[in-house]
């Protein structure tokens, strides 16, 4: 008896579930969602929790939420620090005198 | 079903229309269902593992982008679950023949048996020999009629791999044949 002839045979052999399969799979799927919604809703609070703070902490710290307080970034240029570093160079300089 | 339905409702689907889901699990349960019947041979493993698959499939609907048709991809869902569930009845089995083997003493009656065997009896014989991924190029080459193609891309292997699993399972089937002759 050769095995291709068994398998040719038995080829496309029909199975099916039990009838109340696909409202297994519905009730499985109704049951899962709610609490992938639930975790969902709950990351969304976290993160607006979290921006509310970060504001909270910007405007206490730095005076200002702007995006270069968020990045750390003073909001004087270079120019500005240097010019400001030589008048008080100058000022220190008048005093020696 | 075509394409173009199949899209719309998978779009529904991932727009939160839930019930939508339902005219998919239709469209593809029978055949689902021969994939797991054919692999596991036990009705209720199938039936587990059916649900478990549209479960699965239905998560992944929103990462779903269709370049692979989604019975296809339903079936490359049930074939690892069914390979898993395979690796853990036959770790199980393991373990129970290492703790009885000193009291096997039942004798084979292999002769016998065979006159009653039919068919499907005797291919689940022979299939039983085959590890899960021969076990499942053979159910979906031989006996669901997917192409060496399809069949390469449901499991993810190359299609020359395939051709050379198919040749080893076949040549392990004949040899449990042989045996009961």
């Amino acid at each position: 008896m050769e095995i291709k002839d068994l398998l040719k045979e038995n080829e496309h052999r029909t199975y099916r579930f039990t009838d109340g399969f696909t409202n297994s799979v519905m009730e499985r799927i109704a049951s899962s969602t709610p609490i992938l919604v639930m975790w969902q809703k709950r990351a969304i609070q976290i993160a607006a929790a979290c921006a509310i703070l970060v504001c909270g902490f910007l405007q206490t710290v730095e005076g200002s939420i702007s995006l270069d307080a968020m990045l750390g970034i003073s909001s004087y240029d270079d120019t500005e620090i240097s010019a400001t570093e030589n008048l008080y160079g100058m000022w220190d300089q008048i005093e020696i005198n | 079903m075509n394409k173009a339905e199949e899209r719309a409702i998978i779009n529904k689907i991932v727009a939160g229309d839930t019930n939508s889901y339902r005219l998919i699990v239709d469209a593809h349960k029978d055949r689902i269902a021969a994939v797991c019947m054919s692999m596991l041979k036990n009705e209720t493993w199938a039936e587990e593992v059916g649900q478990d698959t549209f479960v699965r499939l239905y998560n992944a609907l929103p990462k779903f982008k269709g370049d692979s048709n989604l019975s296809t991809y339903a079936t490359r869902i049930a074939i690892n679950l069914c390979k898993n569930k395979l690796d853990s009845v036959n770790r199980r089995r393991n373990r129970f023949l290492v703790q009885t083997d000193s009291h096997n003493n039942v004798p084979s009656n292999q002769e016998s048996t065979q006159k009653k065997l039919e068919n499907q009896e005797l291919i689940n014989l022979a299939l039983d020999v085959l590890k899960p991924e021969e076990r499942s190029v053979v159910v979906l080459r031989l006996m669901e009629g997917y192409s060496i193609k399809e069949t390469a891309e449901i499991i993810g292997i190359k299609e020359g791999t395939v051709m050379s699993k198919l040749s080893r399972a076949l040549k392990k089937m004949q040899t449990v044949l042989d045996d009961l002759k």
